[in-house]
């Protein structure tokens, strides 16, 4: 990769080439997306029609926001298994305390986000404090959010979901999804974020080394706390937009969203052992599973092959990038 | 390269080696011992609850109720001991009541299929090993992914929960062979199985690599093969799992498993492995699964919900893990002084 010196003339150039270089992985998922909607629009005429693409775009939403706590957590070399509960408990109770009446989202909202960022706290006190393996501690939480869930609520759900929920999920600026702009906001934010503060920094450095980034005067726990909370409150966002998408609340309705939040956050060229990677990639991946999804049914395959399509995504992914990382190291 | 070459020649020195991991990995240990008083404990508070629990068949149904988890916990105990984690049993376990419940036909079909399942899950089993041990990829995204194609694969089998096994086949869990409970014939083979297991030379590699990778490679333990192994014992459980479970339900259920990976790895937890590798073993795990086991009769013999056995299922995993290392660190201090 850097095999000859650029020459002094090309200075301004190697900044760019070298950015481009590191997210060869990032562009190669971008290009995915081009090639997969490509083939949509060929296989099947008018998937590329704006309407079609709203659709895609809102889908894809739900993934990203659930992709984008993954992304933090997974950038510390953790991983976040309870994000299937804590976004259904979200669209539960949205549904059931609000049952349609919008001005109540006013509370429930924040109080949802908090529950999430609670669940997640309690995640990362047990990774970060008691030094329980993250995928024990999240797989654990899961299920205690989930039997919580089922008992404050009888094993119910909602049938109601608030228009206010609707809106954030359904609704069109013009062409715009309400959806696509929360999206791109995210997406800025949480670039900004790990890009260009001293949080963002600390982060990489915890995910690329725990003990060195602790000598380096990171204190990682906190940042292990925090990616939780994040992932946590990402998920009850998604949440709370699923439910207004759906217009109801159902018990299950999150479980798709743990291999999809981990897929978009590989196809997004992340490394899943933490230190490497950056959001932009997992709206890539967000984008690139929504068309995959819409694909299927086109091609004549069941519901049941996007499960198989997550699981062959994943392996690809995880695959593509220990060969690329051996070759560099070799 | 030239390490292995070298210990492979100096099959003595290999020997001791292993001999001296597995001396290390198989010091006494209090924690499959806490585990059994655990499950003893639920089983009297379960007893005083419900009279006529410590009756032979009372027993039996308990040991056909614990009897998927524990098969489940067999596998994934194999593999926690390689310090890895086995989350794909879920979708081989659906995968393989599904099968069950629409090819099970008569005896001979049963048969026939019962194997074909266990090779399946073997073969699931190999399939991750290999991206393990070849690849060098993380076991928790492996199985991740194989999980999620299993049960697509199972959806594709049987898209909703339903079907049917023959009585024939389902009825077996609940006969009796000597004046003794089929299911529970099937614990003690297993545990005979754990214990025949536990002395070939698979399981001194996989205690050896799980207590110290580098130190096992050195003594020329091979990653990939051991590896391997260890994952197809669990798919190989997982699937036989599956026939439990489809004889217990008496049909099968494409979304079976994802209830149970948690468990999986609480069993093995409470029973005492630890998450860390190369210490641990099946004794505990059954104590394990009885517990959890007991843990939702106890729940619903005190008349309260069942949804507390979820919430009570994750929370006991937390503690497990949480209890297991606070007991290591005692364990090591006392070693010390």
């Amino acid at each position: 990769m850097t095999a000859q010196p650029a020459p002094r003339t090309g200075q301004a150039v190697r900044p760019l080439a070298r950015t481009l270089a590191r997210n060869r992985a990032v562009l190669l998922a971008y290009l995915l997306v081009i090639l997969l909607a490509i083939a949509g629009e060929v296989v099947s005429r008018g998937f590329l029609h704006i309407s079609h693409i709203d659709e895609l775009i809102i889908t894809g939403g739900f993934i990203a926001l659930v992709g984008l706590g993954q992304t933090f957590v997974i950038l510390t070399g953790g991983v976040d298994l309870s994000i299937p509960w804590v976004l259904n408990a979200a669209a539960v109770y949205l549904t059931l305390w609000a049952n349609g009446d919008s001005a109540k989202m006013i509370w429930i909202a924040p109080v949802l986000l908090i529950g999430g960022a609670v669940v997640g706290a309690v995640n990362g006190v047990g990774v970060a404090f008691l030094r329980v393996p993250p995928i024990i501690m999240t797989l654990g939480m899961s299920t205690v959010v989930e039997g919580a869930l089922l008992l404050s609520t009888n094993g119910g759900s909602g049938q109601n979901a608030p228009n206010a929920a609707v809106y954030l999920a359904t609704h069109r600026w013009g062409p715009v999804p309400v959806l696509a702009v929360l999206w791109v906001a995210v997406l800025i934010i949480a670039t900004v974020v790990l890009s260009a503060t001293p949080f963002g920094r600390r982060l990489y450095a915890t995910g690329l080394n725990q003990r060195v980034a602790t000598f380096a005067g990171v204190n990682v726990q906190f940042i292990t706390v925090a990616v939780y909370m994040i992932s946590g409150i990402a998920a009850s966002l998604a949440g709370i937009a699923l439910a207004g998408y759906v217009g109801q609340s159902y018990l299950g309705m999150g479980d798709p969203y743990l291999f999809a939040s981990v897929a978009a956050v590989a196809i997004g060229g992340s490394s899943i052992l933490g230190g490497s990677g950056n959001f932009i990639g997992t709206t890539a991946g967000a984008l690139a599973l929504a068309v995959l999804a819409a694909l299927l049914p086109i091609l004549g395959l069941q519901p049941a092959a996007l499960d198989i399509v997550y699981g062959c995504v994943i392996l690809g992914a995880v695959m593509l990038s220990s060969i690329s990382a051996d070759r560099r190291a070799g | 390269m030239t390490i292995t070459r070298v210990a492979g020649r100096d099959r003595a020195s290999v020997r001791d080696a292993l001999a001296e991991l597995r001396g290390y990995a198989g010091t006494a240990d209090v924690r499959p011992t806490a585990a059994w008083v655990l499950a003893l404990i639920f089983l009297f508070t379960y007893a005083a609850l419900q009279p006529g629990t410590l009756s032979g068949s009372s027993l039996g149904v308990l040991a056909a109720d614990s009897l998927p988890l524990a098969a489940l916990g067999l596998g994934q105990g194999v593999v926690i001991l390689t310090a890895g984690i086995d989350l794909s049993v879920g979708g081989v376990l659906a995968l393989g009541t599904t099968i069950a419940a629409t090819h099970f036909t008569g005896a001979e079909t049963a048969l026939a299929w019962s194997i074909a399942i266990l090779a399946i899950g073997m073969a699931a089993g190999l399939i991750n090993g290999f991206l393990i041990g070849r690849l060098g990829l993380q076991p928790f995204i492996v199985t991740l992914a194989t999980w999620s194609i299993f049960d697509g694969i199972a959806l594709y089998v049987l898209p909703v929960a339903g079907g049917q096994v023959p009585a024939g086949f389902s009825g077996w869990i609940n006969g009796a062979a000597a004046g003794v409970p089929n299911a529970i014939w099937a614990l003690v083979a297993m545990i005979a199985l754990w214990m025949w297991f536990r002395r070939t030379k698979a399981a001194r590699r996989i205690y050896a690599m799980g207590s110290d990778r580098e130190a096992a490679q050195i003594a020329g333990v091979r990653t990939m093969p051991t590896l391997m192994t260890a994952y197809a014992i669990s798919g190989f459980c997982a699937a036989g799992a599956a026939l439990f479970y489809a004889m217990q339900t008496a049909s099968g259920d494409p979304t079976a498993g994802d209830g149970l990976i948690l468990p999986s790895v609480a069993a093995v937890v409470i029973g005492g492995t630890s998450l860390r590798g190369g210490q641990g073993g099946f004794v505990g795990t059954v104590a394990g699964a009885l517990t959890l086991t007991l843990l939702g009769d106890v729940i619903f013999a005190f008349n309260l919900q069942t949804y507390w056995t979820v919430l009570a299922d994750g929370l006991l995993l937390i503690l497990a893990v949480l209890a297991g290392g606070g007991l290591q660190a005692l364990q090591a201090r006392r070693r010390q002084a």
